[in-house]
C-alpha cells in the first residue's frame, strides 16, 4: 500500500499532508485553535497558488466516485478553508478564545460522496 | 452618504410592551406552566420528510420538555406516522437506536412486535394473556402533520388547531422552497440557559455588529443602514418572521472570493436574486435583501436565503438546560468545487454560531441572580417583544380560552 497522500500530479502537495489533510470537523477546528496565527497563514499562504489548480481537477472527478487520493486533496481543501478564517479577518489569534467552545457544539458533516 | 432604513411593520404592534419582566423567566413554577399550556398545546416541529425516504424508515425523536420519545415512521403505505417510543405492555423504550429501516418493531423486554402502523402484530406466549383486548395494545399515537416537508408533532390529547390553521399565512407561502436544498450538517448543543434567552439570541438583528463584528465585519447593512436596521419584520397572531438588509458595499476577502468562483454565494455572503421566489421569502420585497428569520412559534426557527436555510429547534430540558437542534441545508451542489465552496460558507457560520451562543450562559446567571428585573427592547428587538406577548397570552389563558390556541 502506498504511503502517498495524493496522485502523481500532485505528488508536490505531499509537503502538506497529514497535517493539513483533516477529514473531521471537530479536528479541523481544533487544529486551527492549536495552532499559532504565523503556521496558520503560513499553509493558507503556500497552499493558495494551488487552490485552482486542485479545484479545477476536482471538478472533473465524480462526486460519487471520490478514489482515497481524491478525498484527500479535497480534505486539504476543506482544512484550508478553515485555516483561511482568522487570515482573511485579519485576526490576531486563530480563534475567539471568549467565544463558544467549538467542541460543545455536536456536528454531523454529509461525507463528500453524499 | 450615511443614511438609514425605517423597518415597516405589518401585524399587531398595538399591544407590545418595550419593557419586559424576566425575573420569573428561570423559575420552575414558570417552565411548568410553559410546558403545560405552551408546549403541549403547541404543533413542535420534529423532522423532516426526507429523513424517511422509504416505506420502514424510522427516526427517534427525544423531546426532553415533554419528556417524550417519539418514532417518527414511513409505513408499508407510504403515509409517515408519530408514536410514542413506549412498548404498551410493560412501558419499556422500544427503540433504542435513533433511525433506521425495519418493518416492524420488537420490544427486547419481552419479545412484542408492532408494525409500522403501530398495531401490535406480536405478543409472545399470547396465550398466558387473560382477558386481552388488543385493539388497546396498539402503540400510542403522537397527532402529526406535515408543512413543506417539515414533520410537526401535536401533543395534546385533541389539537385544537390543525396545523394549517395554526401555522396561518405561513402555510401556504412557500410552496416548493425548502424542496431546493439539501442537508449539509446536522448540529446538537446543550446550554445552561433559559430556552427563551436561546431563541430571543437568533431573532434580532441588533447585536449583529457587535458580537459578530469578528466573523461577519460587513455582510449587513452598510453605509447606506449603518445600524443595520431590519427592513420589514411582521408579527402573526403567534409566529413572526423579518428580513435583513445585506451591504451592497461588502469587500470579499481572498478565500471567499475563492469560494464565490466554483460556487454560489451563501451566507455570510447574499444573493438577493428573487427570481422564482415564492412570496414568503423576502416578503415585504426590500431592496438589499440578505435572508429572513421566522419564528415558528414557540421554539423553531427557519433563517433562510438565496440557495440555503438553516433551522434551529430550542427545547427547554427544564428552566436552565434547552437542547438546541437543526441544521444547515444548501442547494445540491453539481460538482466537488460547488461542495468546497458550501464548506467554505458553512464553515464561516460556525464562527457566527458559537458567538450567537456565547452570551447565553452569562445571561442566564445574571437571571438568576435576580440583578435584573425586567430587560428594555428596542424597536429592533420587536421579535422579542412579540415572543414575550404571545408567550404570556398563552401561559394565562384558561381552560375555556384553551379552545382558541
Amino acid at each position: 500500500m502506498s504511503d502517498k497522500f495524493f496522485s502523481e500530479n500532485f505528488a508536490d502537495l505531499e509537503r502538506f499532508a497529514p497535517d493539513w489533510v483533516i477529514g473531521g470537523i471537530v479536528e479541523r477546528q481544533r487544529k486551527r485553535a492549536d495552532s499559532e496565527l504565523a503556521t496558520v497563514r503560513q499553509f493558507f499562504e503556500d497552499l493558495f497558488p494551488e487552490i485552482d489548480r486542485i479545484i479545477t481537477y476536482l471538478n472533473t472527478v465524480p462526486m460519487d466516485a471520490m478514489g482515497g487520493e481524491d478525498k484527500n486533496l479535497y480534505w486539504l481543501v476543506v482544512t484550508w478553508n478553515e485555516m483561511s478564517h482568522p487570515i482573511d479577518l485579519k485576526w490576531e489569534e486563530t480563534d475567539e478564545t471568549w467565544s463558544f467552545p467549538f467542541d460543545r457544539i455536536q456536528l454531523w458533516e454529509r461525507a463528500p460522496t453524499d | 452618504m450615511d443614511g438609514t432604513v425605517d423597518t415597516v411593520y405589518k401585524g399587531n404592534v398595538e399591544t407590545l410592551r418595550r419593557r419586559i419582566p424576566i425575573d420569573h423567566l428561570t423559575t420552575k413554577e414558570n417552565f411548568l406552566a410553559e410546558r403545560e399550556k405552551v408546549f403541549r398545546r403547541s404543533w413542535l416541529m420534529v423532522g423532516y420528510t426526507s429523513d424517511l425516504p422509504e416505506s420502514g424508515s424510522y427516526l427517534v425523536r427525544e423531546v426532553p420538555t415533554l419528556n417524550a420519545s417519539i418514532i417518527l415512521v414511513r409505513g408499508e403505505d407510504g403515509e409517515i406516522r408519530a408514536f410514542h417510543n413506549v412498548c404498551t405492555h410493560r412501558g419499556n423504550k422500544l427503540v433504542m437506536d435513533e433511525a433506521g429501516c425495519r418493518r416492524s418493531f420488537a420490544c427486547r423486554f419481552h419479545g412484542w412486535a408492532f408494525g409500522t402502523d403501530g398495531t401490535v402484530d406480536l405478543i409472545t406466549d399470547e396465550q398466558q394473556f387473560r382477558d386481552l383486548d388488543k385493539s388497546l395494545l396498539n402503540l400510542k399515537p403522537v397527532h402529526i402533520d406535515i408543512w413543506q416537508g417539515h414533520i410537526f408533532a401535536n401533543f395534546n390529547e385533541t389539537p385544537h388547531e390543525t396545523l394549517a390553521e395554526w401555522l396561518g399565512p405561513i402555510w401556504s407561502e412557500y410552496d416548493g422552497y425548502f424542496d431546493q436544498h439539501q442537508v449539509a450538517v446536522t448540529r446538537r448543543v446543550e446550554t445552561n440557559c433559559n430556552w427563551n434567552l436561546a431563541i430571543n439570541a437568533f431573532t434580532e438583528g441588533y447585536h449583529t455588529l457587535y458580537i459578530h463584528g469578528g466573523s461577519v465585519p460587513d455582510y449587513q447593512g452598510g453605509r447606506s443602514n449603518p445600524n443595520r436596521h431590519r427592513p420589514f419584520m411582521e408579527m402573526f397572531e403567534r409566529h413572526l418572521r423579518y428580513s435583513a438588509p445585506s451591504n451592497p458595499n461588502h469587500v470579499v476577502t481572498p478565500a471567499e472570493e475563492v469560494a464565490w468562483r466554483y460556487g454560489k454565494p451563501c451566507l455570510p455572503a447574499f444573493d438577493g436574486n428573487m427570481e422564482g421566489m415564492p412570496v414568503g421569502v423576502n416578503p415585504g420585497r426590500a431592496e438589499n435583501w440578505a435572508f429572513d428569520v421566522m419564528q415558528i412559534f414557540p421554539n423553531s426557527l427557519i433563517l433562510y436565503g438565496n440557495y440555503w436555510h438553516i433551522e434551529m429547534t430550542f427545547w427547554p430540558i427544564d428552566e436552565d438546560h434547552t437542547l438546541i437542534t437543526g441544521g444547515n441545508y444548501v442547494y445540491p451542489a453539481q460538482n466537488l468545487g460547488e461542495r468546497l465552496s458550501q464548506d467554505w460558507t458553512l464553515s464561516r457560520g460556525r464562527f457566527v454560531l458559537r458567538e450567537d451562543l456565547s452570551t447565553l450562559e452569562a445571561q442566564h446567571a445574571a437571571l438568576k441572580s435576580g440583578v435584573l428585573t425586567h430587560i428594555q427592547l428596542s424597536q429592533q428587538e420587536i421579535a422579542l417583544q412579540h415572543h414575550y406577548r404571545v408567550l404570556s397570552d398563552m401561559l394565562s389563558a384558561d381552560q375555556g380560552e384553551e379552545k382558541k390556541l
